[in-house]
């Protein structure tokens, strides 16, 4: 039985790699401090969870949740393109808004505050996933998908492009590139792959809200990404591993039963803390945002 | 560089070590004493926090006059903190980890979300949930192993609909509802309820957790011209709404579902602009006279130096509960009895009042229309 909450928690982490190397990409590489990106997971979790109610096939809906996601990417790069840094972050955190309460009020489609309860296990071909342990194995295989497309664009010619855009966004205008391109496809990727883990969320835990997409739910897979350090693929996954075990470690900590929620919130707050006051650039960091 | 490296894996690695070693001194010998487990997901950080905490209250009361009582056949309770911040995803986490690790057979659960989606889990392992602030509709539908011994949306609402339509000749509402869970279920009933009646709903307007001004919300109101105001906040919405509603003088009767409740909060904040509001609530009456009830707010009292808040009283009367049905089955091991012994409950005098489970594992109770009084909140059959 033990090995259930393993899974459990192996489902997790693989969910939470995709969202944070996907965040990575924007962030790392390409230096959009994307602040919407929770925006793409919801996305990507609504429209799954919306087709799959409707009868669609799970693989179908499962593509359409990334490429849902994408085309709202691009639709967030237009009028970003031209900002920087803190503006971007202000841009895109207002976009995460706007999805969070269209989710919340647009209530004949995504039932609002109530939520989409029963939200069905996948089947793939008439091959049932409905069983904990094939859902991981499913997981496993889109998360090494994932993290070698990932991978791919950032060793790849464009991925030293996407490098020099967030280095000098000036110097490789005037080398010919155009930059808005650049971005805006480092964008799409970006919430495709956050689309992809939308969908795998919705469809493993089976009720989706629109309090699981908000700012607050952004941070963990910031801190994720900065703990990892900026434009490093390896490092966001150790980060992942570490920061989702760390409070599961937590619970086996006898507390007395009056101060159990608060102290482990302290407890992984002061460990966050020591990481990033001896390792300010993260596990592996490459590079620091200006 | 390097040496940075290594202090801070010496750190990491010293304080795993004592997590562990802590984990074993206080964990592990407990493990091997024979007791009853139940395990509590609750918010105990976050946005509800408060309620988190009444309901911790309210366990822990059950469990100390349980266990002062020598127990259940003897056997101790013992019950498992988990925190989830009505996170439906932190509640899977806590469930799997009390399930596997805890071999807890029983848990008391708080909020809708968490709710629905511990709910396939439970039911394919068996397993007992009590949720104890769980008001969406959703919920009762969903399986067996799964109770509430919060009212649901529709055994608080209709019987509000009718009353207004009935006995007070209302013909058109207008309705103002927080925006989550809660409000959207609650006011979807009651709408509903009250147009079948043939009622009208003049008009219909959300507002969000934390918001404070409502002139906005009451200038709509008064320009639709209803009959009667009907809302569904929660204390701190609820207190600035009605004060707010006070300062426009909106000469409105104003019927409120009974999230407004919420200990001193409201009067703090609305004052006597919360004089003659209506709410809809269980029989749950902290001047009942009732010699379980004095004894139950003394002991209260003299624990935890406040009030017991209707949330206390509902976890209190779910471990009671729980304590009879594994009593009648001999072990808390044994949850398909336990199953049917919950849904044998009938009329249970509880603290928050009475108590049966109906076939969808809802409690059924009575609600009364209580009114504000002198800042205090009394049945309104008490002033007719």
């Amino acid at each position: 039985m033990i090995e259930a909450y393993f899974i459990h928690i192996l489902i997790l982490i693989g969910i939470y790699i995709i969202l944070a190397i996907s965040l990575q990409l924007a962030i790392g590489f390409t230096g959009l401090l994307n602040l919407g990106h929770i925006a793409f997971f919801g996305i990507g979790a609504y429209t799954s969870a919306l087709l799959t109610l409707l009868g669609w096939p799970f693989w179908i809906a499962f593509l359409l949740a990334g490429l849902i996601a994408g085309l709202f990417g691009f639709f967030l790069s237009i009028p970003t393109h031209k900002l920087k840094g803190d503006y971007l972050a202000l841009a895109t955190m207002g976009f995460s808004f706007v999805v969070y309460a269209v989710l919340l009020n647009w209530t004949e489609l995504t039932r609002g505050p109530l939520g989409l309860p029963g939200i069905p296990k996948p089947s793939i071909f008439g091959f049932s996933i409905s069983s904990n342990l094939a859902f991981l194995i499913f997981t496993i295989i889109i998360v090494i998908i994932s993290y070698l497309v990932i991978k791919k664009i950032t060793i790849s010619p464009f991925g030293k492009v996407l490098e020099s855009v967030r280095d000098d966004e000036l110097a490789s205008k005037t080398l010919g590139k155009n930059t808005f391109k650049v971005k805006a496809t480092s964008l799409i990727v970006s919430a495709f792959f956050a689309g992809i883990a939308g969908s795998l969320y919705a469809h493993y835990i089976t009720f989706i809200d629109p309090s699981s997409f908000t700012i607050m739910q952004l941070i963990p897979v910031l801190l994720i990404v900065i703990v990892g350090g900026l434009a490093s693929l390896r490092g966001t996954v150790v980060a992942t591993i570490v920061l989702i075990i760390l409070p599961e470690i937590l619970r086996f900590v006898g507390f007395p039963s009056s101060v159990v929620g608060p102290a482990r919130q302290i407890i992984y707050a002061l460990i966050l803390l020591l990481i990033l006051i001896y390792k300010p650039k993260g596990f592996d960091g490459k590079v620091q945002l200006k | 560089m390097k040496s940075k490296n290594k202090t801070l894996l010496t750190w990491l690695v010293i304080l795993i070590i004592i997590i562990l070693v802590i984990n074993l001194l206080i964990f592990i010998p407990k493990q091997q004493d024979e007791t009853i487990k139940i395990g509590a997901i609750l918010a105990l950080t976050g946005s509800i926090a408060n309620q988190g905490e009444w309901i911790q209250n309210g366990l822990e009361f059950a469990k100390d006059e349980i266990n002062s009582n020598n127990g259940i056949n003897g056997k101790k309770i013992e019950i498992i903190y988990e925190d989830a911040q009505v996170d439906p995803k932190l509640a899977i986490n806590s469930y799997n980890k009390l399930r596997n690790f805890n071999n807890v057979n029983i848990i008391i659960t708080m909020g809708s979300g968490v709710g629905i989606a511990l709910t396939p889990l439970v039911n394919e392992d068996k397993v007992i949930q009590i949720g104890v602030a769980t008001a969406s509709p959703d919920y009762s539908t969903q399986g067996d192993f799964t109770f509430r011994t919060y009212e649901t949306a529709d055994l608080e609402m209709k019987n509000l609909a009718t009353i207004m339509y009935n006995d007070f000749n209302i013909r058109k509402v207008a309705s103002l509802y927080i925006n989550n869970d809660y409000g959207e279920g609650v006011k979807r009933v009651f709408e509903e309820e009250f147009k079948n009646l043939g009622g009208e709903i003049v008009i219909s307007e959300a507002f969000n957790v934390g918001d404070v001004d409502f002139r906005t919300h009451i200038n709509k109101v008064k320009a639709s011209k209803p009959d009667a105001l009907y809302i569904a906040p929660y204390t701190k919405e609820g207190g600035y709404l009605l004060k707010n509603s006070k300062e426009l003088d909106l000469d409105l009767q104003i019927f409120s579902s009974q999230a407004i409740f919420g200990g001193e909060e409201l009067f703090t904040i609305a004052g006597d602009a919360a004089e003659g509001l209506f709410i809809a609530a269980p029989e749950f009456n902290l001047d009942s006279g009732d010699e379980n009830m004095k004894n139950f707010i003394e002991q209260y009292k003299k624990k935890y130096q406040t009030e017991p808040e209707i949330y206390a009283a509902r976890a209190y009367d779910s471990v009671i509960v729980i304590g009879i049905a594994i009593e009648e089955c001999g072990s808390d091991d044994k949850t398909e009895c336990i199953k049917n012994e919950l849904f044998k409950i009938k009329n249970h005098q509880g603290i928050s009042g009475e108590i049966s489970f109906d076939e969808n594992g809802d409690v059924l109770r009575e609600f009364e229309l209580k009114i504000v009084k002198n800042g205090k909140i009394i049945p309104y059959k008490d002033i007719k």
